[in-house]
């Protein structure tokens, strides 16, 4: 489990507010609306700063106002799937470089390489984890 | 035995039979022909010289014939009272009374014919009858006067008488005796000079003929069935023959028979027997005077026979290896390659890799059945790819709503939604752990499903296994605490050194063991998870002081879907795929795992993985629906 100062530093440096303190902004893509709610809920809860998108239209719009600190990805979306959007991330220079979890019920083998191939930095598996194990995670990742 | 080698034993069977019955058929026409060659060409010939020497005998005959007609014209002459030619063996060939003709001469005058032959010329025998005067003279004809006795061949008698016996009476008639056997002896001469030119022609004519290499004999018999002339001037080789084949001779000498053809053996040769007669016309009757016989060798046209069939052998076993080969090498082309080219392509399919397509498709019947291949592998690819989508849909779809239920449940017994009291959390707490468990099996079944397609996926490395099993004893903490287990790690095999395993795979199946003994072990038990060196092997022994298992379900342990009868009622957790995975983990790590127990008492899994990657399978085991339990070890 990653120390909540830790999270907070980050964020210091890497995006000062005019109140001086910034909170982390995660980008959830979740078509599911009920996993989608506890998601925004819980990550809401612990302190960051939460928009989601319900496909990958949605998910594109918010990326061009704002750029998130980390992206939480399912894969199987209404039209153009999570592999498509991470392809498409990926390939943009200005959005090249943020992380991208992926957040799915896939979790086959293949899914698995495509998904870490195409610039995933982590896969979970929905139903393996709990909510804390996938903030936990967010943390380290962005602690790094 | 390889479809090659039958194809070509069959070709090699067929050709030969064929072949054997076509060159069998032509071996038999031209072996008549060839026999037929050479009896026509012995016949030709014998004919040919039959011709001549009948022409000689006729010739002899006419000198005979003029002879005698001297002999009959001068007996015509006043005072001649008989004029015989008795030949050196003394018979008559010629007479006055031409009855006489072949007759054996008188005693008397053999008699005087032995003087003659003693050396005496010409000699008179005079008898004075009183008024008349009979002179009887006998005249020694030689072929050669200056050989004398040895040369003779005829002896002329003549008999004469006087009108008177007066002096000049008896001056005719020996003026008459000199005209007489002058005469006579021209015609004796003569007829003897012919005789013995004929002979000798004769004799050559039955040594040449022998050139014709279809001969082995040439004889000419005379009317009495004695030898004139034959092959290598034999005249006795026939004097002790079989009675059946002087019965032949006769039979034709004597007309009964126009010819005859036997097969015989004669000095040891197999020969065709053909006797032909010697004849022309006297007085308008055809006489028999003498026989033509041949003996024609069976080897003659044999040998050519046999050369053919050795010739014909020869030309088959070509033919035949020419056949095999050609034949051959088109069936294997078309055939054996193809076949033996979809086998491989067909076990590669067998053996899980549906990428393959049968490529090059002849335009026939094999053709035909590689695109029948190709289409029921296109027919498996989709089908595999509707189970791996379906599994992959209903994966997500069980795995969406539990991820709910699970996040849900955990936010509200964190206080996340505000207090809940102990009796609230534990509920809850008992819908979250179901929840776990549905998604372990969901899990599972994924597993499965990918090891039974060969897609697991496993990845060997070199891993320290002490961390692994640290991890498996620190997940089995809240289990263990729980139910009042003791897990106790008992390590023998020391420092193990780091050796190629799929770190999540093993743990998976090991886990899987422990959380298996930690369940079925009553609270206040004790789990022992003891590791050792057995060679190239690790040895894993996880034995529990738990429930056991019915010996009648021990080989079925492994098996998919397979729950041992005491637990199906005392649990109902288990999905009984744990075990069927484990097993198939341990498998694909090239190791064992066998089960030891006994109702009531307890429970030992061991299991055993190589620690040198040389004894891990190259490639990825499909698994068998079924896994049977090794037979137990102690």
């Amino acid at each position: 489990m990653v120390e909540q100062n830790e999270i907070t530093e980050t964020a210091v440096v890497n995006a000062p507010t005019p109140t001086g303190e910034r909170k982390t902004f995660i980008l959830v893509i979740e078509d599911d609306k009920f996993l989608r709610e506890l998601l925004v809920r819980k990550l809401s809860t612990e302190g960051f700063a939460v928009e989601n998108a319900i496909e990958a239209e949605a998910a594109f719009r918010i990326l061009a106002e704002r750029k998130p600190d980390i992206i939480l990805c399912d894969l199987i979306l209404p039209g153009v799937d999570g592999f498509e959007i991470v392809r498409r991330i990926k390939a943009e220079p200005k959005t090249a470089d943020i992380p991208i979890v992926i957040l799915s019920n896939l979790g086959q083998k293949e899914d698995l390489d495509r998904a870490m191939a195409l610039g995933a930095v982590d896969f979970m598996v929905k139903a393996n984890f709990t909510l804390d194990e996938i903030v936990a995670k967010v943390r380290s990742i962005l602690g790094k | 035995m390889s479809l090659g080698t039958k194809i070509n034993l069959v070709l090699i069977l067929v050709a030969t039979i064929i072949l054997t019955a076509g060159f069998w058929v032509i071996v038999s026409i031209e072996g008549v022909a060839i026999k037929q060659q050479v009896k026509n060409d012995s016949e030709t010939v014998a004919y040919m010289f039959r011709n001549d020497i009948e022409h000689m005998f006729r010739q002899a005959y006419n000198q005979q014939e003029a002879l005698q007609s001297a002999v009959s014209n001068l007996s015509k002459v006043d005072g001649v009272k008989y004029i015989n030619v008795v030949t050196a063996d003394g018979v008559y060939a010629a007479a006055t009374d031409s009855s006489l003709i072949g007759v054996k001469a008188s005693e008397e005058t053999i008699a005087q014919i032995d003087k003659i032959k003693a050396g005496e010329k010409t000699f008179d025998i005079k008898k004075d009858i009183g008024t008349t005067y009979v002179i009887k003279r006998f005249i020694p004809i030689y072929l050669d006067e200056a050989k004398g006795a040895t040369s003779l061949i005829n002896i002329v008698e003549i008999e004469v008488i006087a009108i008177s016996s007066r002096q000049a009476d008896i001056f005719e008639i020996q003026k008459l005796l000199q005209v007489i056997s002058v005469t006579i002896e021209q015609n004796a001469k003569s007829i003897t000079v012919a005789r013995v030119g004929n002979l000798r022609a004769i004799q050559r004519i039955t040594d040449d003929v022998t050139k014709f290499g279809f001969y082995h004999d040439f004889i000419i018999h005379d009317d009495k069935l004695k030898i004139i002339a034959n092959t290598g001037n034999e005249p006795t080789i026939f004097d002790n023959d079989k009675d059946v084949y002087k019965q032949l001779r006769s039979k034709v000498l004597s007309g009964k028979s126009k010819e005859e053809l036997v097969r015989r053996i004669h000095n040891d040769h197999d020969v065709v027997m053909q006797v032909f007669p010697i004849q022309y016309m006297i007085a308008g009757k055809l006489e028999r005077v003498g026989l033509l016989e041949i003996h024609v060798l069976i080897s003659a046209y044999q040998d050519k026979i046999n050369a053919l069939t050795f010739r014909m052998i020869g030309i088959g076993v070509i033919l035949t290896a020419i056949l095999v080969i050609v034949l051959g090498v088109i069936l294997r082309r078309e055939v054996v390659e193809p076949i033996t080219r979809y086998s491989k392509i067909a076990q590669k399919v067998a053996d899980g890799d549906l990428g393959q397509t049968i490529e090059g498709l002849s335009n026939d019947e094999i053709g035909q059945f590689g695109k029948v291949f190709n289409s029921m592998v296109s027919n498996i690819r989709e089908l595999d790819q509707l189970k791996s989508d379906f599994i992959t849909v209903a994966a997500h779809q069980l795995r969406t709503p539990l991820s709910g239920i699970k996040w849900a449940l955990k936010m509200i017994m964190d206080g996340d939604l505000g207090a809940v009291n102990n009796d609230q959390k534990d509920m809850l707490k008992r819908g979250y752990e179901t929840s776990e468990k549905m998604a372990q099996l969901v899990n599972d079944l994924l597993n499965i499903s990918r090891i039974e397609s060969g897609k697991y996926g496993f990845k060997f490395e070199k891993n320290d296994f002490a961390k692994l099993l640290k991890t498996l004893i620190t997940n089995t903490e809240l289990a263990s605490q729980e139910r009042n287990i003791k897990v106790i790690l008992d390590n023998r095999a020391g420092d193990i050194q780091p050796f190629s395993f799929d770190a999540d795979k093993l743990l998976i199946a090991l886990q899987n063991i422990v959380d298996n003994a930690i369940k079925y072990t009553l609270p206040g038990g004790r789990v022992t998870v003891s590791v050792e060196n057995q060679g190239d092997y690790l040895q894993v022994k996880v034995s529990d002081t738990g429930v056991g298992v019915p010996k009648e379900d021990l080989p079925k342990l492994f098996s998919k879907f397979f729950r041992a009868s005491n637990v199906v009622q005392l649990q109902t957790d288990g999905s009984g795929l744990g075990l069927f995975l484990v097993k198939s983990i341990i498998v694909h790590h090239g190791g064992q795992v066998w089960v030891d127990s006994i109702e009531g008492k307890g429970t030992t899994f061991t299991v055993r993985v190589p620690m040198i990657a040389e004894l891990i399978p190259k490639e990825e085991i499909v698994a068998e629906p079924v896994l049977v339990a090794p037979e137990a070890k102690s």
